[in-house]
């Protein structure tokens, strides 16, 4: 009996070729293949490759400045980027590197080193969590939650033209210079020169990047003859937040300087 | 009102006539001060303000980034008794983040761990870290509780960032550092990076790089140099002590000594100038912020010559107090100062003068709403002397004063031009008796050539008039009305200058260039007229350059010099000042 199924079986897939004419022939579609960045993994993996800066290699682990860890494979091998050799300087905290991870094992088998940053490869901080060494569950991260509201304006990092204009006390020598002293310049009070464009303002543009925060003060060139309030206290110091817009004007005014009464 | 003047002005006598009670008030204050410094270093000290000491084989402090970065058996230790070990530590100054990577091993309260990075975000109170035994892992240890980490935490996207730095030059390496994180870092044996890495120094010993916010930092309490090069070699977030190298044509090369003191409310600057010479100046200056709406200010000077520290053979001084408070609409200041003669107790000179005095200065008020505005001034004070003020035959003088100013906005004038004037008109009254009347009339014309170029012009006529020459008072202290204007030529009024009544007029023309914060250029011509003529120390003609340009990524150097018609050469001063943005 089991012998006449194995014939039979046998029979049926040596007879296959001659049923396939019988099958329609497949319509034509447009072609479903996603853009690279939607890419589905593909059935046979190629290897990842992971790039960033490398912090510690040590106990079988490779770890990025992401605070993602990966583990090595027993036989990987350090290669420099640019020459293919061994590299001819130490593998400190802080090089970049291209890590080669086989998606099976989910063991790193080869690094690419450089002391500059490479052009090529995945973020570590975006690998699929799978394939990174982690104990514990990933948990949301409160802190890294923006609160809603809080930022009037986005504070892009771009360049923005900052105009600076501060209208002097009538008293204020014609032949004296005003300066603006800065946090950021270890509050020299003449770190900032400024323009003077008529009897009474002074102005000064500057090219600052969005998000610049600092703290700033009027002078006539030292700090005996500061900006004083409108009483003649100390004044505490103007703050500035450089927003992310093209152009921000500041208007200041100085009522009254420390060695004048 | 009268009776309030009249008891103010009973106040005042009194006040003349103690010298001793005012030396004992500004002992008072000094003690005072000294007691707050002490209270303010016993307050609990935020976290934020946690030092950080760092030890490895090299430590390195990057100006340009305000990075610290240490390489080589890095040793990391927290004020709460953690400590990190590594193979690299950074700090960046900006973030108040910092990250010890490679075989970390963290020794806390709680326990021991190795694993590959560390990184503390001071401000947050947040601390990441990598374990690696047994298994590799994301925890956070949060507000300083290293028993309970949070285990699997998403972490910032570069909590563990080594900031690259192959690129740039330290300016600062040592081997040790402790790290104020909000003001400053103190380096122990100290060799810096000079000129682009031209000049290397081998360590000098220990160094504060000070960036602390606070401006209380940067009073300067030394006169002026030709040549200074400061080097702190000590400081907290409250103290820097500074020593200068200085050189000046009289006196040539010469240390000076600084020291600040910061509290809650003020300062206070030492400073001692030179203090490698026979002749030595004494300097203190200290500030409270009392209130809201008042403050007390001290500014004080020892002149003393003597042999390093040795007993000086002659020690003189001044001090001046003042009690400066906001009013409504204005603000008045309480000055006292009074001048040592003598102060090694052996001669029998007393010391004079000292002068007490109330100043009064009114805010910017509009008139109606003509766009006029003006500002009034006015104070009483009595100058007290054995010798007789001013060489004259008067014990005690007073002296009231009564001034005012009212100017204009910027009206558009023709020629798309902007025209501004004011006028200043003071009168001082000196029971001698005599009068001193001074009044500056200044008018300017601007006109924008470009958005960078500006072209002004300006006329200032600056007159004085006294009954007596030899009847007058130039004081420092405001409540006089006689403080030496610095308008004047000299610093001096022009009555000093041996005329009873002169004038000057002060014709300039300035062209300004500013293409950027980066690079400027401005050529004045002026012209002075002074009535009587002057015998000489003023220049009636001169042409000023001065250009400010951008010679590194934090450095400037601006250099002006005037030619003079008169003498058909450039005036003997040229300066040169370098000085960082």
């Amino acid at each position: 009996m089991r012998l006449a199924v194995f014939v039979l079986a046998a029979a049926v897939a040596l007879a296959r070729p001659t049923l396939s004419f019988a099958l329609p022939t497949p319509i034509p579609h447009p072609s479903q293949t996603p853009p690279p960045d939607l890419a589905q993994p593909s059935p046979t993996p190629l290897p990842l490759l992971i790039n960033g800066q490398v912090i510690d290699i040590e106990r079988g682990f490779i770890v990025f400045s992401s605070g993602d860890a990966f583990r090595l494979a027993p036989s990987a091998s350090f290669v420099d980027a640019a020459t293919g050799a061994v590299p001819r300087y130490p593998l400190l905290p802080g090089i970049f590197a291209v890590a080669a991870l086989d998606p099976n094992t989910a063991r790193i088998t080869q690094v690419r080193t450089s002391l500059h940053p490479l052009p090529m490869g995945t973020p570590a901080a975006q690998i699929p969590h799978q394939y990174v060494a982690e104990a514990s569950t990933p948990q949301p991260n409160p802190d890294l939650v923006p609160p809603k509201g809080l930022y009037a304006t986005r504070l892009s990092g771009g360049m923005t033209q900052v105009a600076f204009t501060v209208e002097v006390p009538p008293d204020t020598p014609f032949t004296d210079s005003v300066y603006m002293a800065t946090d950021t310049s270890a509050w020299n009070p003449q770190a900032v020169k400024m323009q003077r464009i008529d009897g009474r303002h002074f102005r000064i543009q500057m090219r600052l990047p969005g998000g610049t925060r600092f703290s700033y003060l009027f002078t006539r060139g030292a700090w005996s003859n500061a900006e004083r309030d409108r009483a003649g206290l100390e004044r505490s110091p103007r703050r500035l937040l450089v927003s992310g817009a093209d152009v921000q004007i500041i208007d200041a005014t100085v009522y009254r300087w420390a060695d004048l009464p | 009102m009268r009776r309030a003047f009249a008891s103010g002005c009973r106040l005042f006598r009194a006040m003349a006539h103690a010298p001793r009670a005012l030396a004992t008030f500004v002992a008072i204050i000094f003690i005072g001060v000294a007691t707050t410094t002490a209270r303010a270093d016993q307050e609990a000290i935020p976290v934020s303000r946690s030092r950080v000491v760092v030890s490895a084989d090299s430590v390195a402090y990057y100006s340009d980034q305000a990075i610290v970065q240490a390489r080589g058996a890095v040793r990391v230790r927290l004020d709460d008794g953690t400590t990190v070990t590594g193979d690299a530590f950074s700090m960046d100054m900006g973030l108040q983040r910092f990250l010890v990577v490679g075989h970390v091993h963290l020794v806390t309260p709680a326990g021991s761990y190795d694993g590959a990075a560390f990184a503390d975000f001071l401000p947050f109170r947040r601390v990441y870290f990598v374990p690696l035994d047994p298994a590799a892992d994301r925890w956070t240890f949060l507000n300083g509780d290293y028993a309970h980490p949070e285990k699997g935490r998403i972490m910032p996207g570069d909590a563990f960032f080594l900031p690259d730095v192959s690129q740039i030059r330290p300016y600062i390496r040592a081997k040790g550092a402790v790290i104020d994180p909000v003001s400053s870092v103190s380096f122990d044996a100290a060799g810096f990076v000079l000129f682009n890495g031209a000049l290397q120094t081998p360590p000098v010993g220990p160094y504060v790089y000070n960036f602390s916010p606070s401006y209380d930092f940067r009073i300067n309490s030394l006169s002026g140099a030709s040549f200074d090069a400061p080097y702190d070699f000590a400081g907290s977030d409250n103290a820097l002590s500074t020593l200068h190298y200085r050189y000046d044509a009289q006196r040539h090369s010469y240390l000076s000594f600084e020291q600040h003191l910061l509290f809650d409310r003020g300062y206070t600057v030492f400073s001692l100038n030179p203090a490698t010479q026979k002749q030595k100046q004494w300097n203190l200056l200290a500030y409270d912020r009392a209130s809201s709406h008042s403050a007390i200010s001290v500014q004080a000077q020892l002149f003393t010559l003597q042999n390093g520290f040795s007993t000086p053979t002659s020690s003189s001084g001044f001090a001046d107090l003042q009690y400066i408070v906001a009013l409504p609409h204005s603000g008045a200041r309480l000055d006292l100062t009074q001048a040592y003669e003598n102060l090694l107790g052996t001669a029998t000179t007393p010391n004079h003068p000292f002068v007490a005095g109330l100043a009064w200065s009114g805010f910017d008020e509009p008139i109606f709403r003509t766009g006029l505005e003006y500002r009034l001034l006015s104070g009483i004070a009595r100058t007290h002397d054995v010798y007789g003020v001013s060489g004259s035959g008067s014990h005690d003088v007073w002296s009231d004063y009564l001034g005012g100013t009212v100017y204009t906005p910027v009206f558009p004038g023709p020629f798309h031009t902007g025209v501004n004037a004011s006028f200043t008109v003071q009168r001082t009254w000196l029971s001698f008796p005599n009068t001193l009347d001074t009044q500056i009339f200044s008018a300017s014309d601007s006109k924008r050539l470009t958005d960078k170029a500006y072209l002004v012009a300006s006329y200032i006529v600056t007159s004085a008039h006294t009954n007596n020459l030899n009847l007058t008072i130039a004081s420092p202290n405001f409540a006089t009305g006689l403080v030496p204007q610095p308008t004047s030529a000299t610093g001096l009024p022009f009555v000093l200058q041996g005329n009873a009544a002169a004038t000057d007029r002060l014709a300039q023309l300035t062209a300004s260039i500013a293409p950027s914060a980066s690079f400027q250029f401005s050529l004045t011509g002026q012209h002075n007229h002074y009535t009587p003529a002057l015998s000489g120390g003023a220049f009636p003609d001169q042409l000023i350059g001065d250009v400010r340009a951008r010679i590194s990524k934090t450095l400037f150097v601006d250099v002006q010099r005037a030619y003079v018609f008169s003498t058909h050469a450039f005036s003997p001063q040229f300066i040169v000042q370098v000085s960082s943005q």
